[in-house]
């Protein structure tokens, strides 16, 4: 039988980002939007565990399933879409860590990220020339010849909080005439020598968060910092995409609950005028699509995060979930531009800063473009 | 019928390209936050004679047509909305009206049309929703048959950087009133508004007036053309964001690669392209239709507003695409592509929205029946 109820845990782990997301960091929201990177407040998120919400609770996550995932990640991109995507990218490199990392990995790198001792973890995939081909990367790795560590070099770009990360999960080639195979994953310390941060991309929203590239001029990593066997590596970025996925679509999701909310908050000053909601039909039935296109986005967001509990594959489902939310999501903050009055149209209100949050969530983790690739290839592949 | 461009336009057309090639394009990449920047530029343009390009040669300005205008207005768009928006407040809504409603200070009004002084219009109140022209502002007459005018007003475009204002106000009667207000009198006090989403580099003020004496010879008529230029100008500056963003996209495309090729031959990219040039024309044709109607008599069967709800969306779209084919890329202030994103969604302040104007067409053709 179906079931759209939350479970006990989801609803506590709902209510926890929730609470900490409407109380605290409300109050430093515009401080993020000037720039400021949140870094109280992602060691105090680590504090509630929510830097590892699925990650287990004898590591400091919150045990907690995709849904809650997607709910807690929602709540943190209402108030601060800033903080939602460095907390989501933390939490899916600490996931890859769960996933095919050993014990020692574990506790050597997914404790200190969960307990707020790193600011921060990193996902670094795309590279200058390597963005929706990722698989087209060139960073390489090549082991020593005792088999005790790889040197590293290349460069990665787009790297969100690749300057404050305390583990830096990296995708190179072990072996560069094998394609997507010939990937590896690393965690790298940024503290290696030979490790570069670059410069912070100047970004039309999302300022919050630190977007910078870096550069590996022979880092060496130890043997035992590979995550998983050779040749695995674009595996562990294609599984941390599906979830991330749906992150990206609760992310975008929330920006547009806090246009939607914005834009509300304005009507009640209109009812005195003949154009007040009711009779201003150009308002009322576009809200009426905003929220209904949220409706159905955040279903399928649900949808795929729940298939990934049940342990089933869900490549498509989190690529069509997150096309279909990230593509609401511009619809609702464009939507909301225009019938925003003088305040909404601030750059710092709830809507001009959902204006400029919510394009990038069409971008990154995959274009629309390539959500739409995964979507049309699985269906004419039958998988 | 004939589409060519006739001499004048051509070469005021040709002037403003090369002036924003040379002193708008790059530049403009810089001003993306800071208020004023492109005053200087505003500057230089009046001494092209392009802040009083409507109003007659006997009058101080260029004696040229509304076509010229829009042309003008494109090509700077091209450049940086911002600037295109303060340049066509002022020659539109702004001086339109007063040369629409003959207004009687010939020398105030070469002043204006010399570009020695600059003039705004004061309409919006700054209701909740933008569209709702509810004027609260009050015009009191005195004995002496001059008014005392106590209100406020939002977002006026060159509301900080004008001499005068044309402030919108209810006389206690309930009847419309125009007023042109001299910005430096006693009970004037004026802000710059807060940073908008979008046309960072227009300047913006919000005004308070608070029983500010305007003299009986200062009253203008009322003037349906100077809203006819409030919305056919903003059409413009939204085309010239449309070709400036379409522009952007194409050269990204044929110069970024992925998966061996040039993302330009990827359908996707094709379609996008293909759809902002079509949509880019087809708005081009509905605002110079309209534009030739007002350079000629009078505007009709809606071509303005039809210009103008097409244009400002098609704006919206179109940057939205270009945003789109450049990535990450298209997210940073690197490119272009990201302000015009902002400025499209920013555009409907200088004019009525365009949920308004469907409203004006459709009840005008409802009429018409
Ligand atoms: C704020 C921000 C944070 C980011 N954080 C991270 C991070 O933490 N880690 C990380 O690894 N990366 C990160 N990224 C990178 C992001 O994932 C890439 O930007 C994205 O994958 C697109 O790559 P690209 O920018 O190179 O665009 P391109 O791949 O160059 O794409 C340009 C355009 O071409 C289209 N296109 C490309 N190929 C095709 C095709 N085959 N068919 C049809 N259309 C196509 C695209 O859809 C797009 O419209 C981030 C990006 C941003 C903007």
């Amino acid at each position: 039988m179906m079931d759209f109820q939350l479970s006990a845990d989801e609803e506590q782990i709902r209510d926890l980002a929730r609470n900490y997301a409407q109380t605290t960091l409300a109050e430093r929201a515009l401080a993020h939007d000037a720039g400021a990177f949140p870094m109280e407040t992602v060691k105090e998120l680590a504090g509630l565990g929510l830097m590892g919400i699925k990650s287990p609770v004898s590591f400091g996550g919150l045990g907690g399933s995709n849904v809650a995932y997607a709910l807690a990640i929602r709540e943190i991109a209402k108030v601060c879409a800033s903080t939602a995507v460095t907390t989501a990218v933390t939490n899916m490199v600490g996931d890859m860590l769960v996933h095919f990392g050993d014990d020692g990995q574990r506790e050597r790198w997914l404790r200190p990220l969960l307990s707020g001792e790193f600011a921060a973890g990193s996902f670094a995939l795309t590279e200058p020339s390597a963005g929706s081909d990722a698989a087209s990367l060139s960073s390489k790795a090549v082991l020593s010849d005792d088999g005790s560590y790889y040197t590293l070099s290349g460069t990665k770009m787009w790297i969100t909080s690749g300057d404050v990360a305390g583990a830096v999960l990296v995708m190179a080639k072990t072996d560069a005439d094998a394609g997507a195979r010939g990937i590896s994953a690393f965690i790298v310390d940024p503290n290696a020598a030979g490790f570069h941060v670059g410069r912070h991309e100047q970004k039309m929203g999302l300022k919050g968060s630190s977007t910078v590239s870096l550069t590996f001029e022979s880092v060496k990593v130890p043997a035992a910092d590979r995550l998983g066997p050779e040749g695995i590596g674009f595996r562990v970025a294609m599984t941390a995409l599906d979830g991330g996925r749906c992150g990206i679509g609760a992310q975008a999701l929330g920006i547009a609950e806090s246009a939607l909310g914005g834009l509300l908050a304005a009507m009640p000053a209109r009812k005195a005028d003949d154009r007040a909601l009711g009779t201003d039909q150009a308002a009322a039935f576009r809200i009426a699509d905003m929220a209904t296109r949220m409706e159905a986005a955040w279903l399928m967001v649900l949808r795929a995060c729940a298939l990934k509990d049940a342990g089933k594959v869900m490549s498509r489902e989190a690529a069509m979930a997150k096309v279909f939310a990230t593509e609401a999501a511009g619809f609702v903050t464009k939507t909301a531009m225009g019938l925003a009055g003088a305040d909404g149209l601030r750059k710092d209100s709830a809507i001009g800063r959902a204006y400029r949050d919510a394009r990038v969530a069409r971008i990154y983790e995959g274009t629309s473009e390539v959500q739409r690739i995964v979507i049309a290839r699985s269906l004419v592949r039958g998988v | 019928m004939d589409f060519a461009l006739d001499e004048t336009q051509q070469m005021i057309r040709d002037s403003v390209r090369s002036f924003v090639s040379g002193q708008v394009r790059e530049p403009a990449m810089k001003w993306n936050e800071g208020h004023g920047d492109a005053n200087a530029a505003l500057k230089e343009l009046g001494g092209l004679g392009l802040l009083g390009i409507l109003a007659p040669e006997n009058a101080g300005g260029a004696g040229l047509d509304v076509a010229t205008l829009i042309l003008s207005l494109i090509e700077l768009a091209t450049g940086d909305a911002g600037l295109a928006a303060m340049v066509a407040h002022h020659n539109g809504p702004a001086l339109g009206h007063l040369l629409d409603a003959d207004f009687s200070d010939k020398k105030l009004l070469s002043r204006f049309a010399s570009g020695d002084a600059l003039l705004c219009r004061a309409t919006d109140e700054g209701q909740a929703h933008l569209d709702s022209a509810t004027v609260e502002t009050t015009a009191t007459q005195q004995p002496d048959g001059g008014w005392q005018v106590s209100g406020s007003k939002r977002l006026v475009p060159l509301g900080t950087l004008a001499s005068h204002a044309i402030v919108s106000a209810k006389t206690l009667g309930g009847a419309d009133i125009h007023l042109l207000v001299d910005l430096s009198a006693p009970g004037v006090s004026r802000q710059a508004s807060a940073s908008l989403v979008g046309l960072s580099t227009c300047d913006l003020a919000d005004l308070t007036l608070s029983e500010v004496q305007v003299p009986a010879a200062m009253t203008v008529g009322s003037s349906s053309r100077a809203v006819a230029l409030g919305r056919l100008t903003t059409a413009a500056i939204a085309l010239g964001v449309t070709r400036a963003a379409l522009a952007a996209g194409v050269t990204y495309t044929l110069e970024r690669k992925q998966f061996g090729k040039p993302i330009a031959r990827f359908q996707p990219m094709q379609w996008q392209t293909a759809d902002s040039a079509t949509e880019l024309e087809a708005a081009e044709l509905l605002t110079y239709r309209a534009a030739w109607q007002l350079s000629t008599g009078d505007a009709r069967d809606f071509a303005v507003e039809k210009a103008a709800v097409f244009a400002m969306e098609a704006a919206q779209r179109v940057a939205d695409r270009a945003l789109q084919m450049h990535g990450g890329y298209g997210y940073t202030e690197d490119f272009p592509v990201e302000r015009h994103f902002r400025d499209a969604a920013t555009l409907r302040l200088l004019t009525d929205g365009p949920d308004l104007q469907r409203v004006v067409i459709a009840k005008g053709l409802a009429q018409a029946v």
